[in-house]
């Protein structure tokens, strides 16, 4: 190893230079403090034996200044070389930094295993240091791998909102890692029908998300032989590609995905088709939060039905429901993530307080209303911010 | 010359390097007088301060031999070198000079007399 010497007295300063040298060390030697520490400045030392008297720069000094210096990467051992044997001495050489003392006149044998355990210590760091720039190496590569998942996820979202005559559509989507359990999506099933849902698989993260995308694959609108949503033959009259009741998709769901086969996840969701020219909405709550209907001129207020989430058991039977839309009504679907948000008190968000915010919100255009509303439930919760998945999809009829 | 320094217990911290012994009976020969003359012109000028570092650093020089009453007599001086009394300084330096010239008439005969 590169050894440092401090030392004034010429002889002690031959004598530990010859010693470290036979037991095959690099040495440097000053000395005085100040050429001591131009030396340490001047290459990577990993031992530093100091004389702690000195004229000038003393050890106590060098010892202070190399601590200073020496960066997280590499560890110096600093060897206190005293006459000085007092307990108070002692405590103020190492709260300046200094590892280990060793009494003058230095005894060989004695230097030797002191300095065996500096360079356990060294070599400990060294290790440590490796092991930390490999886990770095590492972090870098899954963080960069996570962002691409992400960016993957992102691009499931509705990128575009069907242009239906008599209707407006806003979502609004905020996860709270880099990978989210939430999904949603917005889509015209037939040239009368708008399908639309929010999940939430539980808990988040990469296994969350990578059974959202399973699921939101299985939920394409584009008709095919393995659609769950709209079907080449059968269902509805009239229709080329006939629509499923929400209740035969969900039932169809808890049959695809048992918490089992999901890693122990499930998921709730809340799905509804909308007629366009009817204006009638079926849905199926599978354990997700009621819809608020908010009608001009009312109070908004929750929607009931919800049965068990997902996966859970088997045999969960499900219940439709039908609520005829008028214009003026907004209809907002939105993932737990609201009113379950937590400020830093441990408050919930809550119900009454999400339909106070929509209520509050009515005379906004819809993206602003749903921008309000994840700025308020942000707000809500303080820093870090939200700890679950934020989910919002609002269906006016203007 | 046992009651000055241990010829075996020097040559036994010295792994029985010969040559090293010669090497620093040498700096023995230049840096003690130079120490001691140090000590001379501080208590001349009254440099107190001087004077006890002169006579800490000697004190460490002559450790290095396992010379114990030179090495406690640079220690005595390094004390009363606080002294108001100056007597009592100039005796510890007067002591400290004997003890010097002792340790190199030691070494001198053991570098001639050869291994103990």
């Amino acid at each position: 190893m590169k050894v440092l010497i401090a030392e004034d007295e010429r002889i002690s300063r031959h004598m530990l230079q010859e010693q470290l040298e036979k037991w095959g060390h690099q040495v440097t030697s000053a000395a005085d403090g100040s050429e001591a520490w131009e030396k340490f400045q001047g290459d990577d030392f990993s031992i530093v034996v100091s004389d702690w008297m000195m004229p000038g720069l003393d050890g106590l000094e060098l010892v202070r200044r190399v601590r200073r210096a020496a960066d997280s990467s590499r560890y110096v051992y600093i060897l206190l070389l005293t006459a000085k044997s007092w307990k108070k001495d002692i405590v103020a050489g190492m709260d300046a930094g200094a590892d280990d003392f060793l009494s003058k006149p230095f005894d060989p044998d004695e230097l030797r295993v002191r300095l065996r355990a500096g360079q356990r210590i060294i070599e400990l760091e060294r290790s440590l240091a490796e092991r930390n720039r490999l886990l770095q190496h590492v972090n870098q590569t899954m963080k960069r791998d996570l962002e691409a998942a992400a960016r993957v996820q992102r691009s499931l979202l509705p990128d575009e909102m069907p242009d239906v005559p008599g209707m407006r559509v806003a979502w609004g989507f905020r996860p709270c890692d880099e990978l989210a359990g939430d999904f949603l999506n917005v889509f015209r099933l037939s040239p009368r029908h708008i399908g639309m849902y929010v999940a939430d698989v539980s808990g988040h993260g990469v296994a969350a998300s990578l059974l959202a995308a399973a699921i939101s694959r299985v939920l394409t609108p584009h008709p095919s032989l393995t659609s769950r949503l709209v079907k080449p033959a059968g269902g509805d009259a009239g229709e080329q590609y006939p629509v499923i009741s929400p209740l035969a998709v969900i039932a169809d769901l808890n049959q695809r995905f048992p918490m089992e086969a999901s890693d122990d996840r499930f998921f709730t969701i809340l799905y509804a088709v909308l007629h366009v020219e009817t204006r009638r909405l079926r849905y199926v709550s599978a354990g997700h939060p009621p819809i608020v209907l908010d009608s001009a001129g009312q109070a908004p207020r929750l929607l009931g039905g919800a049965g068990y989430a997902v996966g859970l058991f088997p045999d969960s039977e499900y219940e439709e429901h039908v609520v005829p839309l008028v214009p003026g009504d907004r209809l907002w679907i939105y993932s737990d993530g609201i009113p379950e948000a937590a400020n830093p008190q441990g408050e919930v968000y809550g119900e009454e307080r999400l339909t106070r915010a929509i209520a509050g919100s009515r005379t906004r255009p819809l993206r602003q209303s749903v921008s309000a509303l994840l700025g308020e439930v942000e707000s809500w919760c303080g820093e870090p911010g939200p700890r679950d998945d934020i989910s919002i999809l609002v269906v006016e009829i203007p | 010359m046992t009651d000055v320094f241990d010829p075996a217990a020097l040559l036994h911290r010295l792994d029985g390097n010969w040559e090293t012994l010669t090497v620093i009976a040498g700096m023995l020969q230049e840096d003690g007088p130079r120490l001691l003359s140090e000590m001379r012109d501080a208590l001349a000028a009254d440099d107190r301060p001087s004077l006890a570092a002169a006579a800490h650093t000697f004190k460490g020089m002559v450790a290095n031999f396992l010379a114990r009453r030179a090495t406690a007599a640079a220690q005595e001086l390094e004390l009363r070198s606080r002294s108001a009394d100056e007597s009592l300084v100039r005796d510890a330096l007067g002591a400290l000079e004997e003890e010097n010239e002792r340790l190199r008439a030691a070494l001198d005969g053991l570098l001639r007399d050869g291994r103990p």
